[in-house]
């Protein structure tokens, strides 16, 4: 069942960066990421008041709120790097680099997540971030 | 300098999902986007506050405001199926899987914004396809 979720995944994730394309035609790349951040904020706002989920929120523990607010915290701050780096070197060279996070993510999940770890999966993630890094 | 960059983007990016993984044990995968999006708006919020960018971004074009919020919204239904997925199987498995996206936004560009294709396009369609076979 994950494997149609990870489909659903690819395949939305792969049509918004048309959108994007689409949209910084004459704006500052940043400003763009800061606009789509507040807009699926916004969208996420609304879904908890329309749907009555501030009550779960509410009550969701703590070590919970921490991790959530901690993964986004980083995500925005590789952003920050990400932007940083492109604006000091050739993207054919940082954008391919910066792709490869998910050995990175496989990495710390074997090591503190204790995740199975095999020859086949390192493979495949090799095949995968050299595929990604050869297309961008 | 740039490589600094590139290396805390690997690294901010990569340890993100780690934390999503571990608080997607208990909590719902819709009410953990609706926490990391609301802070990550509120984040970009005070960025363009703090920064001096309030005018520019008032007066963005009503045209590229429209692309990027769909942009965030097909974004968003993403996320909630890659919540789902990181919810029910490894992160190991999961990150590097929907990391192949810009395949489909190549195949995209390629078919309908009739951008070039290339013999080095088509090597890295061939390792990303055979990696995620691996994975499987």
């Amino acid at each position: 069942m994950e494997w149609f979720f990870i489909g659903l995944t690819i395949v939305l994730w792969g049509i918004s960066p048309v959108f994007d394309k689409m949209a910084l035609n004459a704006i500052d790349p940043v400003l763009a990421v800061a606009i789509r951040m507040m807009a699926a904020g916004s969208i996420m706002f609304i879904y908890v008041f329309v749907f009555n989920k501030a009550e779960v929120i509410k009550k969701l523990d703590l070590k919970s709120i921490i991790l959530f607010v901690t993964a986004s915290s980083f995500s925005l701050l590789g952003f920050v790097f990400y932007f940083k780096a492109l604006s000091g070197g050739f993207a054919s060279k940082i954008v391919p680099a910066a792709a490869t996070y998910p050995l990175f993510t496989s990495i710390i999940a074997f090591l503190i997540m204790k995740e199975p770890f095999s020859i086949k999966k390192l493979a495949a993630i090799i095949f995968i971030i050299t595929g990604v890094a050869l297309i961008k | 300098m740039e490589w600094i960059y590139i290396g805390l983007t690997i690294f901010f990016w990569g340890l993100a999902p780690v934390f999503d993984k571990t608080a997607l044990k208990t909590v719902d995968p819709a009410i953990g986007i609706s926490v990391r999006m609301i802070w990550a708006a509120l984040a970009m919020i005070l960025f363009v506050l703090f920064s001096g960018k309030t005018e520019t971004v008032i007066n963005f074009p009503f045209k590229n405001i429209s692309f990027l919020f769909v942009s965030a919204s097909v974004s968003l239904l993403g996320y909630l199926f890659y919540f789902k997925a990181l919810s029910k199987g490894n992160a190991s498995k999961v990150v590097p899987a929907v990391a192949i996206f810009p395949l489909v936004t190549a195949i995209i560009a390629f078919c309908i914004m009739g951008e070039p294709f290339s013999i080095q396009k088509l090597s890295a369609v061939i390792l990303i396809v055979s990696g995620i076979f691996l994975l499987h």
